[in-house]
């Protein structure tokens, strides 16, 4: 689930960092810039593991502040595709199911193809069921632990906010905003599947 | 930023769990230093008292991070009914927090002798499956490759660090 990914960064020490130990400025400042981001093609930062190398500071003209190139190794949750997880069902629509995991990651998405065969959704329960066979019915319901198998990883380029629209949004409702930002598209978001024995609802297993 | 190695070692749900456990205590981040913390600034307040390190958006990740390898997964997440005894609280927790380094590498060591692939070994010691379900859904092709007892003796050695 987790990785350890081999980073080369340019970090800016601002002087008023000057008294601190140089080993925690610089982490202080790589776990400023890659804590719980998205770095692309690789995964979601979680923190930074460990320095490897440090260079000696280099002084830009104009800026007091000092420049050291580090190498260091970070903490990324990365899942292979293949490998077994365990989340929780959030959500359940026509198209398929949505899991998170935790406060950890919450992009996961299993397609309506990618499930059992004579899975169905059911439009007034608003929740998927698995008709295993004739008189066997078993529900995805929300809330309960769901286990899936990781099948690609999405990786979207997420242009900055355009200044203008920004502007717009903080100065309409409250509410309003909150939707917007739930509704956007994920840097990085998984795919998964529930197609083999052992996988959905881990309860049903036990 | 230049990526040098994007994959430079595959880390453990073990490991990961006491990287940032340390980490979280290091930073006074957990809940028995902030309830010491809440206790020594209700009785003094001196200008020189240890302070949690104030970084949120890492604290925030690692706390829930930590909660989730915390979590239980192999029962059904019953709801916490109230009034429920730490013990009960204690048994719904994962068994890699109550894992140490020797019983670590003691599991996996022991798996060693099975002709498992890295990738599965490390999804075993990082879910420990309980049945043979489970196990399936992990190892490829497990019932060609291996025999009834060599399963068996697989969930046994699993079963005795849970």
């Amino acid at each position: 689930m987790f990785i350890l990914s081999h980073v080369k960064d340019l970090v800016r020490i601002a002087p008023d960092q000057f008294h601190h130990d140089t080993l925690n400025a610089i982490t202080h400042q790589l776990n400023h810039k890659y804590a719980n981001k998205v770095i692309p093609q690789i995964g979601l930062c979680i923190s930074v593991y460990d320095v490897l190398e440090i260079d000696e500071g280099q002084i830009k003209p104009g800026d007091g502040a000092s420049f050291i190139n580090v190498e260091f190794r970070a903490l990324v949750f990365k899942p292979f595709v293949g490998e077994v997880l365990t989340g929780w069902i959030t959500k359940c629509n026509n198209d398929g199911i949505q899991v998170s995991m935790g406060g950890l990651f919450n992009d996961i998405f299993i397609p309506r193809t990618m499930m059992f065969e004579n899975c169905f959704y059911k439009p007034d329960e608003s929740a998927w069921l698995w008709q295993m066979d004739e008189d066997t019915e078993l529900y995805f319901d929300i809330n309960e632990l769901i286990r899936f198998r990781v099948e690609k990883e999405i990786f979207i380029d997420i242009k900055p906010k355009d200044p203008s629209k920004i502007d717009a949004t903080t100065e309409g409702e409250g509410e309003d905003t909150m939707e917007k930002e739930d509704n956007s598209t994920p840097a990085y978001a998984l795919l998964g599947s529930c197609q083999t024995d052992g996988m959905g609802v881990v309860s049903w297993w036990e | 930023m230049r990526v040098i190695q994007a994959r430079d070692a595959f880390i453990s749900d073990y490991e990961a769990y006491q990287f940032l456990s340390t980490l979280q205590k290091k930073n006074l981040w957990d809940d028995e230093s902030l309830k010491e913390l809440a206790k020594i600034n209700k009785t003094k307040k001196g200008k020189f008292q240890k302070r949690p390190y104030n970084h949120p958006v890492l604290q925030g990740i690692v706390n829930d991070t930590l909660s989730y390898l915390t979590i239980s997964k192999t029962v059904a997440a019953e709801e916490g009914e109230e009034g429920e005894s730490e013990e009960a609280k204690q048994e719904r927790r994962a068994p890699i927090t109550k894992m140490n380094d020797e019983s670590f590498t003691e599991l996996m060591n022991k798996l060693n002798q099975f002709d498992l692939y890295k990738i599965e070994k490390l999804q075993i010691v990082n879910q420990l499956p309980t049945n043979m379900v489970y196990l399936f859904a992990i190892v490829e092709e497990c019932d060609s490759r291996f025999s009834e007892d060599q399963i068996n003796e697989i969930l046994k050695i699993i079963s005795s660090y849970i």
